[in-house]
């Protein structure tokens, strides 16, 4: 019965930290119509940074954060490097592109980092009985606290608002004087940071490995889909039942095979209903 | 007029090439060359779909893989070639008409994803499945009865009319009213739709189509190499496609099979160079910024800009 709490509990850290990569997944989505196949790289990049900075600092919690603007400023670099050159370029190239840029990423962190694992002592040391480490508890909620302050961020703020009218009508929006560039840089730190985040809380749990971000794109990517592509509360509950199943159905199968079932079961819920779950909540 | 002609130039040096060179190449280079054909082959299959009817698979090594998959597996299971065959033809059919539905059901972006994703389950359940496809050490397949046990000559021989004859096909296919519909789906679907033409039909026709043809390459190559990894079905090889058709320049044909030719060559110099995923990730990188309608259409570009150079001079 332990074994079936503790999974679960571990089934939403990993629901947590899918959920804050898809959020940025779907944001950069839903609003600048990019499929960006780098964006596990960030989650990587994300982890190898604070792994840097921890290093230098052994102050965990700094580390994250030095790690999550380092990546969000990385990425959003990347992204916006070609931007003029592929305005109006369709989702084809934009997907392209940022596999190439996933794969010099992958590359280049297995080159400076090398192929073994990074790891760091979980900054909060103990275990609650039923329900896992300390540390695990303190990302899931910290991750959740992440996921909150974006929605209010959109919801309430002068930006937010800009961002959703842009995501509404990029036309009127720029018509009534929005600067589309400023606020697609904002958006590219944003979902660039959201997975850095991911991976800086990640580093302590998993350590760094240089396919960590190709694991954890997939998933994120399934979640998008199923969510309702460009929907954060869609991907935030997809994120969630995602990570239980997977952890769940690590008590019966190998993993790679728990992967292969959620794909195929995530995949089949989108045959049956074509736009995902959007509309059952 | 200028991308009439390179058009016509380059199938004219092609035709030209092709009964050539079995005659002047040394067996190593015939070899390299067949196999070059063999994935011309599988970047004209997606032509059909991307270029011509818009739907930019990410998936497309599962329809090159599975059946020579379903080769190599039957062949080794001991049974005869022409059940091994079979089998393919029943293997690509099935893929097709899987993905084919998927495609009806999403649309743009959300196929994009899809077809990657399905690609990867399809990749970690080859890899992982070792009592059917070897897993990670592969699945060799016996020299008898296969291409290999053939001369170089008579292999490329095999293949090149393959090739030839599915190209023609192809051509003839989207230059028939059939095709231009093709390309009214790619270019505005809910016309076509407007206009009475049950375009989800036509979508899945197509890729069933373009299966059989990723298929017949698939299973070429399974009879030729002789040796099958997981990589075949996987994201890699799926999203590599993609980018030799960009580089040859879409719904031209011939332009996806010389940017098969020519990525490959180019992969196959660096592939000795240390860090070569960062080399291929640049390439992506430069065929998509730089190289927007393809190399086909290159000369067609330059004309047009030295013909507005001297026209703003004069």
């Amino acid at each position: 019965m332990e074994a079936v709490t503790s999974q679960l509990a571990n089934g939403v850290v990993v629901g947590t930290t899918i959920a804050l990569t898809a959020l940025g997944l779907t944001l950069i989505f839903g609003i600048m119509h990019i499929v960006n196949l780098a964006h596990g790289e960030f989650y990587a990049l994300g982890a190898y940074f604070t792994w840097v900075a921890y290093s230098l600092l052994n102050n965990f919690w700094v580390s994250a954060a030095i790690g999550i603007v380092a990546t969000a400023i990385i990425g959003a670099a990347l992204l916006m490097m070609f931007y003029d050159k592929l305005t109006g370029a369709g989702p084809l190239r934009w997907a392209l592109l940022t596999l190439g840029f996933g794969y010099v990423l992958r590359e280049l962190m297995q080159l400076v980092f090398g192929t073994d694992f990074k790891l760091v002592a979980p900054p909060l040391e103990g275990t609650i009985p039923w329900a896992g480490g300390v540390y695990r508890i303190a990302v899931t909620v910290a991750g959740l606290l992440l996921i909150l302050a974006l929605a209010l961020f959109l919801k309430k703020s002068r930006y937010g608002v800009l961002i959703r009218a842009i995501a509404n009508n990029r036309d009127a929006a720029a018509l009534v004087g929005v600067s589309t560039k400023t606020i697609y840089t904002w958006v590219a730190l944003i979902s660039a940071g959201l997975a850095g985040a991911a991976g800086a809380f990640m580093l302590p749990v998993t350590s760094a490995y240089p396919t960590m971000g190709l694991e954890i794109m997939i998933m994120a990517f399934v979640v998008v889909v199923v969510g309702g592509m460009g929907n954060i509360q869609g991907a935030l509950i997809a994120s969630l039942l995602a990570g239980l199943a997977q952890s769940l159905l690590t008590l019966i199968v190998e993993p790679t095979a728990a992967t292969i079932i959620v794909l195929v079961a995530f995949m089949l819920v989108l045959v049956v209903r074509r736009e995902g779950l959007q509309k059952l909540w | 007029m200028v991308n009439a002609l390179s058009k016509s130039w380059s199938m004219a040096i092609s035709a030209a090439l092709l009964p050539v060179l079995p005659l002047v190449l040394p067996d190593y280079y015939l070899y390299l060359a067949t196999e070059l054909l063999i994935w011309a082959l599988f970047a004209l299959s997606l032509d059909l779909l991307l270029g011509y009817t818009g739907l930019p698979s990410f998936g497309h090594a599962i329809f090159f893989g599975i059946p020579a998959y379903a080769v190599g597996i039957i062949l080794t299971a001991g049974y005869p070639l022409i059940v091994a065959l079979l089998a393919a033809v029943v293997a690509a059919s099935l893929t097709g008409l899987i993905l084919g539905y998927l495609a009806t059901r999403t649309g743009g972006i959300g196929y994009i994803i899809v077809t990657l994703l399905a690609s990867f389950a399809v990749f970690l359940t080859a890899f992982s499945w070792t009592n059917l496809t070897g897993g990670e050490n592969g699945l060799y397949i016996s020299r008898a009865g296969t291409l290999a046990s053939l001369s170089t000559q008579a292999a490329y021989a095999i293949v090149a009319v393959s090739t030839a004859l599915i190209f023609l096909g192809s051509r003839w296919l989207v230059r028939s009213n059939y095709g231009l519909l093709l390309i009214g789906i790619k270019t505005n679907e809910t016309r076509a739709q407007a206009m009475g033409y049950n375009t989800q039909l036509y979508k899945f026709q197509i890729t069933i189509v373009s299966a059989m043809i990723a298929g017949i390459a698939g299973v070429l190559y399974a009879l030729l190499a002789r040796s099958l990894s997981a990589e075949l079905v996987g994201p890699e090889l799926s999203t590599e496609v993609v980018i030799w058709v960009l580089l040859g320049g879409a719904q031209t044909l011939l332009g996806p099979m010389l940017g098969a030719a020519l990525f490959i060559l180019i992969k196959q110099a660096l592939n000795t160079v240390r860090a070569y995923p960062i080399f291929l990730g640049l390439l992506f990188i430069v065929v998509v910024v730089w190289t927007p309608s393809g190399l086909l259409k290159l000369p067609e570009r330059l004309w047009k800009s030295f013909r507005r150079k001297n026209e703003t001079e004069a």
